[in-house]
């Protein structure tokens, strides 16, 4: 029931304003804020009484919906869906707030749209019916389209109308995949009688997994992404990289992984290269760009390869820095969204050209900038190590592919460093141009806004606890899913082998990576990963320094 | 032989043929205003309406006139789609024709005798009976096509299609002769009984393709679709409303009674000719559409296109598949004369606005109507929740279960391509800013309801399919 009203009480909003919008567009805007905090604080409630020891599905609500058609409204969450709910709540006013004075036209329209857009992105994290899920994530795309077609930037007809014919695209595949599983599910939709193996699982799988690589946006189909983030107005564009990014890489660990293991294994190698290249082609072309918010749109290409590398080297450790990577990329590419927002109302330009000495007229813009670009690029003590690490050190130690893939995927991380420091460099810091002294600072608002996404970033940095403990469980079930397999006998010789590989490294001096294991021909624990990872975050804080020290 | 009349059996066509006797006598009186004539259109079809639904709800089977018309489930289902349709274009009408009177009444009279020649079609249990059913629907329309004939394009619109019309109706009846030929009777169950394994003359065969012809141009179906997109431009845009809708749903009814009941041993012959088909209209029909920069026009494609979605749901041959077809004409009838509707209430003071174009910036300058327009060009895109996404998807699904996965396929990639025309619309009245601006000219009240009707009916179909979904199901026959 709880979940049911975190879901549609955004709805409850959009008519709400629809009934009121003669009020004037104050009213609008309060009542949309009022409705996005009571959603994140009712959503709070998921979050206290979600139980940790257990990897089943929470606040079940299942009720018969269309019986004729096999399906009925499923909804209940897990340790991977709470957080994504709980961040697309927490994004959702923060991006009302960012959008109180940016909006000249159609405030009404504008909030309504933002609103029925989280009823939507709830409803697909927390859907149990794949009839539901479909629909929640075909219907996410109508507000979505309205957000960059009319509030957007000068092609945003272009962009959105590419937005939304890529995901239909892939959707429409999708559509054809989930009949097929509910013909070999007795005639049903949910999701939780769903039990492998599946005939023609090699086909569900990539009908399954193109629609999702499209949405996160994997390699080579990401161009949409860099033309919806850069058209589509800030709230939009924090929405789209916090929140529906992750609805593909959550419909991966929801759906593919879990469903196809068999046909993920033999996938695997053509899908991690992919997201390898994705990670250093996403951070070359960020390099390059002139154009700040184009910068964050290709980071996040760069950013979601880690996500998929992670997922796929179906380790708990990297699945959980995936996790935890989902969130962390929301809060700092949507931190960075909005701090880009701020500085192209007071200025009218994103070109970084135009920029330089920033940091002399505006110290609390740089001070949040800097602080938000160091979580982004991975600088240990904030959110963005965390996952990364966990992320590389699964997939190296545990990974079902060649160490290669991880050792090139960590230059992604040193060339994160360079873009990211490279365009802090010369907005805040050099001369001041004539036209940027008059820039205020941010106001009030602007600091409530940026406030909280960096309580979260240092809170997760150093303090991932309670945040992985609520994961832990449900990847574990994802992990063993993903190896419990016909193919298991291959899968046990992976893991020894990798095992294996991790001794001969050991022999070869690899000094962090021995005092890091205690004893790595055991296998280990789940939680022993948390805290390997939380080890290694003190371990290279001070060589990471060093690094960026010298970039700078 | 005496026969035995059940009259309630007959209660909607008595209904409706009362209802046009009552419309043909109020139109002699010159004293009386003749806007009357439309609600007692309205009323006489609720009524018929009203009793149908009874009738499906009770479960009423039955035969009459020697077997010729039959009563069930299934053709009760087609007179709900036809009669709704029948109100909602009386509704889109009434501030369209205008206050002339003369214009009235035989505008009406046509709309309810088409209407009996669809309920005929749908209860034929008999080829000459469907015969008769769509000649006197065909006969109507050609009329009602060239009804405005100071109109050019009208004229032409009604000329054209008699011509194509006529042909058509040929080739159905020249399919029934030799079907008669070869089975020896034209009752539809008799037909069935009469094809075996042993007796597939090749009469049969030629029949049964002459067959498929004559519905694919009564259906507009790729490639007899030709005069659909230029009857639909030129005649009267709540006629194109009314073509599009009942009419094409009464082909499908017959389409569907024949193929089902009385050519089931031929499935292994037709069922490759509809998959192509279907494919084929759905295709082309959607790639055409995006050409289009007349919005009547690429409405016209996009019927046709729908006509191939339809179609799956024929190629699927089982329960579902007939009931999903029947589902889906219900609903894309309510959503494409909301359309059709949506573009009525465009019109300014100058005339129609019929260019895609001219509806830039209508988001803003008229909110209301740009909404009922998104609406319906989002349900007829697919997109939940609307009904269109559910119709669709329980079509697709019929599809998977017959095992017609590349059929389906197919049919997913042209949503995706059908997204493409239609959002364009949707682009065009939010996203562009209108070239010159047109003067605010009021909504008439009963198109409005019309619209809201139609609106509600697509918004509560696509949250509670079941609605509709169930009643679909149990009018199998």
């Amino acid at each position: 029931m709880l979940l049911s009203i975190v879901i549609f009480l955004p709805l409850l909003g959009v008519i709400a304003i629809a009934l009121l919008r003669g009020l004037g567009a104050s009213a609008v805007k309060g009542i949309a804020l009022v409705i996005g905090l009571l959603t994140f604080i009712v959503s709070l409630g998921l979050y206290t009484g979600f139980d940790a020891t257990t990897a089943t599905f929470q606040n079940v609500t299942q009720q018969a919906w269309i019986p004729g058609l096999g399906t009925s409204y499923h909804i209940g969450i897990d340790g991977i869906s709470l957080w994504l709910v709980l961040l697309t709540t927490f994004l959702t006013p923060v991006c009302i707030l960012a959008a109180w004075n940016s909006i000249e036209k159609g405030i009404s329209g504008f909030m309504m749209s933002l609103l029925a857009l989280e009823t939507g992105m709830l409803g697909v994290f927390c859907a149990l019916d794949l009839f539901l899920f479909f629909v929640f994530w075909e219907s996410m795309l109508i507000p979505m389209y309205f957000l960059i077609g009319i509030w957007g930037g000068e092609r945003r007809i272009y962009a959105t109308v590419k937005f939304v014919l890529y995901t239909m695209a892939g959707s429409a595949l999708m559509l054809v995949g989930i009949l097929a599983l509910y013909l070999q599910n007795n005639n049903s939709f949910d999701l939780t009688t769903l039990s492998g193996p599946f005939e023609h699982s090699h086909l569900l799988f990539l009908a399954f997994f193109i629609a999702f690589a499209i949405k996160v946006p994997l390699f080579p189909f990401h161009t949409w992404l860099p033309d919806a983030h850069v058209e589509a107005p800030t709230a939009g564009s924090v929405i789209l990289a916090g929140v529906l990014l992750k609805m593909g890489t959550y419909g991966i660990i929801r759906f593919c992984l879990p469903l196809f293991p068999d046909a993920a294994a033999e996938f695997t190698p053509l899908i991690v290269p992919l997201a390898v290249i994705g990670i250093i082609y996403g951070a070359l072309v960020a390099m390059v760009q002139p154009d700040l918010k184009k910068l964050v749109a290709y980071s996040s290409v760069s950013h979601l390869g880690f996500v998929v590398l992670g997922l796929f080297s179906k380790s708990p450790a990297g699945i959980q820095g995936s996790v935890l990577q989902m969130i962390n990329h929301g809060l700092s590419t949507g931190a960075l969204f909005l701090l880009v927002g701020m500085i192209y109302e007071r200025r009218h330009s994103r070109m970084i050209v135009d920029f330089g000495g920033l940091a002399k007229r505006m110290p609390i813009f740089a001070t949040i900038f800097m602080v938000v670009t160091l979580s982004s690029i991975g600088l240990p003590g904030l959110n963005g190590f965390v996952g990364e690490y966990m992320i590389l050190l699964g997939s190296f130690v545990q990974g079902a592919f060649s160490k290669i893939y991880v050792v090139i995927a960590t230059a992604g991380v040193i060339l994160a460093a360079v873009y990211m420091l490279w365009m802090f460099q010369r907005v805040m810091f050099g001369t001041l141009d004539k036209t940027n002294e008059a820039l205020p600072d941010l106001n009030a608002r602007e600091i409530v806004v940026m406030l909280p996404i960096l309580l979260f970033i240092v809170w997760i940095g150093v303090y991932p606890k309670p945040f992985l403990s609520k994961i832990e469980k449900s990847v574990g079930l994802v992990v063993t899913q993903v190896q419990t397999e016909p193919a298991m006998g291959r899968a046990g010789e992976q893991e020894n082998s990798s095992q294996q590989s991790v001794v001969s490294n050991q022999q070869n001096g690899d000094t962090l990576l021995k005092s890091l294991l205690p004893d790595s021909r055991q296998p280990m624990a789940d939680s022993q990963y948390t805290e390997l990872a939380l080890r290694g975050t003190q371990r290279v804080q001070h060589e990471k320094i060093e690094k960026e020290a010298e970039t700078k | 032989m005496p026969i035995e009349i059940n009259w309630q059996l007959l209660m909607p066509e008595l209904i409706i043929a009362l209802t046009l006797l009552i419309v043909l006598v109020f139109d002699l009186f010159d004293s009386i205003s003749k806007t009357i004539l439309g609600w007692m259109t309205i009323v006489g079809s609720g009524i018929a309406l009203w009793v149908s639904i009874q009738m499906h709800q009770a479960g009423t089977v039955g035969t009459q006139f020697n077997d010729m018309f039959k009563v069930d489930n299934f053709s009760l289902f087609f007179n709900i789609i036809f009669l709704v349709s029948t109100i909602l274009v009386s509704l889109i009408s009434m501030s369209y024709l205008g206050r002339d009177d003369r214009k009235q009444g035989p505008y009406y009279l046509l709309i309810l005798l088409a209407t009996l020649g669809m309920m005929l079609m749908a209860a034929g249990n008999e080829l000459i009976i469907v015969f008769l059913g769509l000649e006197l629907m065909s006969l109507s329309l050609y009329v009602l096509a060239g009804y405005f004939r100071d109109n050019p394009a009208s004229s032409e619109a009604g000329m054209k299609y008699l011509l194509l019309g006529a042909f058509a109706s040929a080739f159905f009846l020249y399919g029934i002769a030799l079907i008669y030929g070869g089975a020896g009777t034209t009752n539809i169950p008799a037909i069935a009984e009469a094809i075996t394994v042993a007796n597939k003359s090749p009469l049969l065969l030629a029949g049964m393709f002459l067959l498929i012809v004559g519905f694919g141009f009564k259906v507009a179906i790729v490639p007899f679709h030709q005069w659909a997109p230029d009857v639909y431009e030129g005649a009267p845009t709540t006629i194109a409303a009314f073509i599009s809708a009942g009419p094409k749903a009464a082909g499908f009814a017959a389409f569907l009674r024949i193929f089902m009941e009385a050519l089931p041993n031929l499935q292994v012959e037709w069922s490759g000719v509809i998959i192509v088909l279907a494919m084929l209209t759905m295709t082309v029909g959607n790639v055409i559409a995006i050409a289009q920069t007349n919005i009547k026009r690429m409405l016209a494609y996009s019927s046709i296109a729908h006509a191939g979605y339809v179609l799956i749901g024929l190629a699927a041959a089982n329960n579902d598949g007939i009931s999903s077809a029947m589902l889906y004409l219900f609903v894309y009838c309510v959503m494409n004369i909301g359309a059709f509707g949506a573009v009525i209430l465009a019109k300014t003071e100058d005339g129609e606005s019929l260019m895609i174009s001219d509806y830039a910036g209508l988001g803003l300058r008229k909110p209301l109507l740009a909404m009922f327009m998104t609406i319906m060009l989002l349900s007829l895109a697919g997109f939940p929740p609307t009904a269109g996404f559910v119709g669709k998807f329980y079509i697709f699904k019929s599809a998977v279960q017959a095992g017609h996965i590349w059929l389906v396929i197919v049919g997913a990639v042209n949503t995706a391509i059908s997204a493409f025309y239609y959002l364009r619309v949707v682009v065009t009245m939010y996203m562009r800013e209108p070239e010159e601006e047109l003067p605010f000219t009021s909504y008439p009240s009963t198109l409005v309801v019309g619209l809201v009707i139609a609106a509600i009916g697509v918004l509560l179909i696509g949250i509670l399919p079941s609605l509709m979904l169930t009643p679909a199901q149990n009018s199998v026959f």
